[in-house]
């Protein structure tokens, strides 16, 4: 790999656990707020307002898409392989990179799509309406991006490496 | 070309992409929105990637799968399973094949945790097996009582594949943690049942193990896992009640088997990070399937793709049992080349209207397609079960032998199946009581 490559591998790598990390504090505060609710009601009768669309405006989209590029580099998206088990090394190499190329089109498309929708929503201040009023749910509209985004640019560096694998290591 | 040409050929298309190592959630995806694209226009398919992604993630009713696999996480790195299956090993050691019976009944406790048939044949299988193979136990009857036993994590409450089947079937998702207990513990029994009785048959199947078992150490056993069963057991209660929903049970019961694990000196900070990391992991490669899932539901929908399928139901199907006969080759086919969870969000679009149209109870209809997908993580040539197994013991026990240790329980779930299928009581009477 070149040195160019390098860095930018170790950059995907520091973005995918910095996010991996961030939906690690969303999911642990999701299951604390939870608690809180559960306690609140059952014990002094009196519910937690908006616990619902917090977490579902902000902790469900956290986890949901702000660790997807450290699930492509721990490459955990589930697929099939049984069809392919009987083709070369190289057949095989060749699919993946189709695959992976592929992939990070959509990847970088829905990036695309999630960035308009993110600026609209920033635009109007985007607000749900909660059990005591108003809450503010653009800026958990600017996760889809981050996230996809991310996963989009791991995607990426695994087709210069499958390519490089491809077309540079013939020998 | 008409719309349910589109959805036909987007069916065929799926499978293509999907047998090109194209991983399914971006298979699901694409084939929605370029189907979209064709069948409505650019701008339908475009508004669809905009709105659908964030509205499907920010949805209370997911927030359970998180929890729950928190849940599952905590169970797998706290050493959880060893103390399960020393506990069943003392109680069991005195009826024939006591190991691999231990193993069967841990494998359901740990199961009842961690939510995941996967987890669960995985963290068993590094404990028992050697044991079982230490003590000259038959290869085969070893790797096979795990690899089997280990499928019940999905039919056990709470269960992932419960969850995901509620969602998407759009009914309670309590009343089906309450419609799998039967079931999951039907399946134990007889498989437990089978055991004793081949054992008993052939003892050099599983040689005596000599323990100095009393009553004493019996119960001394039970001190680091009665936590546990009191969880498991306040878990069904509170579902049971109505106190608790699907997320708040599974927040309840990460936070409690945490700060179990806490004062048992389990929980180290290490242990805490690395069971967040797997659970964000497996939420987030599963939620974006069922982004993918729901994108195709509606590429269904629209290009009148799931009418159709219904339609060809009423001329194909001429009742609910030749229906229950093509969803279980549908899902035992599935089950031989994907994951559990990718199965259930790939096929559903396609079985659900099919259910829905001869008017079925969707809740005993989610038990048995959680039995046929259990099925189907044993059958070859993938059975994802046998391999986790195959992971574990590595060269010391070859994958026929796993494979053919597995038969017997295969044979077991044949039984529990017609049982299902001719006594829907066995899993709708617990829901019944609900109301």
């Amino acid at each position: 790999m070149s040195e160019l490559l390098v860095r930018l591998d170790r950059i995907d790598r520091a973005i995918a656990a910095w996010l991996c990390f961030c939906a690690g504090v969303a999911v642990t505060l999701m299951m604390l707020h939870i608690i809180a609710s559960i306690i609140a009601r059952q014990f002094f009768a009196t519910p937690l307002g908006g616990v619902t669309e917090i977490v579902s405006a902000y902790d469900m989209v956290a986890v949901t898409f702000l660790p997807l590029a450290y699930v492509t580099r721990q490459k955990a998206h589930i697929s099939v392989e049984l069809f392919t088990q009987w083709l070369s090394q190289r057949s095989i190499l060749v699919i993946e990179w189709l695959a992976t190329v592929f992939i990070s089109l959509i990847a970088i498309w829905v990036c695309y799509e999630s960035i308009m929708v993110a600026i609209h929503s920033v635009l109007v201040t985007e607000v749900w309406e909660s059990g005591d009023g108003f809450l503010y749910v653009w800026p958990s509209r600017l996760f889809v991006p981050i996230g996809v985004g991310a996963m989009g640019f791991s995607l990426v560096i695994e087709t210069i490496k499958l390519g490089c694998k491809l077309f540079c290591d013939r020998k | 070309m008409p719309d349910i040409y589109i959805g036909f050929t987007g069916i065929a298309v799926l499978l293509l992409l999907l047998a090109l190592r194209v991983p399914v959630a971006f298979a699901l995806f694409s084939v929605a929105v370029v189907g979209l694209a064709f069948a409505s226009g650019i701008d339908v398919a475009i508004n669809l990637v905009r709105i659908e992604p964030f509205h499907f993630a920010a949805h209370w009713s997911f927030s359970a799968i998180p929890m729950f696999i928190l849940m599952g996480a905590i169970a797998q790195h706290t050493r959880l399973a060893t103390e399960m299956f020393h506990a069943a090993r003392v109680w069991l050691f005195g009826v024939p094949g006591g190991l691999a019976v231990a193993a069967n009944f841990s494998c359901a406790g740990f199961a009842a945790a961690s939510g995941s048939s996967l987890a669960t044949a995985a963290t068993m299988g590094r404990i028992a097996i050697p044991q079982m193979l230490d003590a000259g136990y038959q290869k085969g009857l070893a790797s096979g009582v795990v690899a089997s036993a280990g499928t019940v994590g999905n039919m056990i409450p709470p269960s992932i594949t419960f969850i995901l089947f509620g969602i998407f079937a759009e009914v309670s998702v309590t009343k089906l943690f309450m419609a799998g207990i039967l079931p999951g513990l039907l399946t134990v029994s007889v498989y437990a049942s089978m055991i004793i009785f081949r054992c008993w048959q052939n003892p050099s199947l599983a040689p005596k193990v000599q323990m100095d078992v009393t009553w004493a150490s019996r119960f001394k056993s039970l001190g680091a896992i009665w936590p546990i069963i009191l969880l498991i057991v306040s878990l069904l209660v509170g579902f049971y009640q109505g106190i608790l929903t699907a997320t708040e049970g599974g927040a309840y019961g990460a936070f409690t088997l945490l700060v179990i694990s806490i004062f048992q000196g389990r929980m180290s900070r290490e242990v805490f990070v690395k069971s967040l990391r797997s659970t964000l992991v497996s939420t987030a490669s599963l939620l974006w399937i069922a982004v993918g899932a729901i994108m195709f539901t509606r590429f269904l929908a629209i290009t009148g793709t799931a009418d159709a399928i219904s339609d060809l139901v009423g001329i194909w199907v001429s009742g609910p049992i030749s229906a229950l006969l093509i969803a279980a080759a549908i899902f035992l086919v599935l089950g031989m080349f994907l994951d559990p969870l990718g199965i259930l969000l790939l096929a559903l679009p396609i079985v659900l209207p099919m259910f829905r149209e001869l008017g079925m109870n969707l809740i005993w209809i989610g038990v048995l397609v959680v039995k046929f997908i259990e099925i189907g993580l044993l059958t070859p040539p993938v059975g994802m079960n046998v391999y986790a197994i195959k992971n574990v013991v590595d060269d010391k026990i070859p994958l026929g032998t796993i494979f053919t240790g597995t038969f017997w329980f295969l044979s077991c779930e044949v039984l529990v199946v017609t049982l299902l299928i001719l006594l829907p009581g066995i899993s709708l009477w617990i829901p019944g009581l609900l109301g």
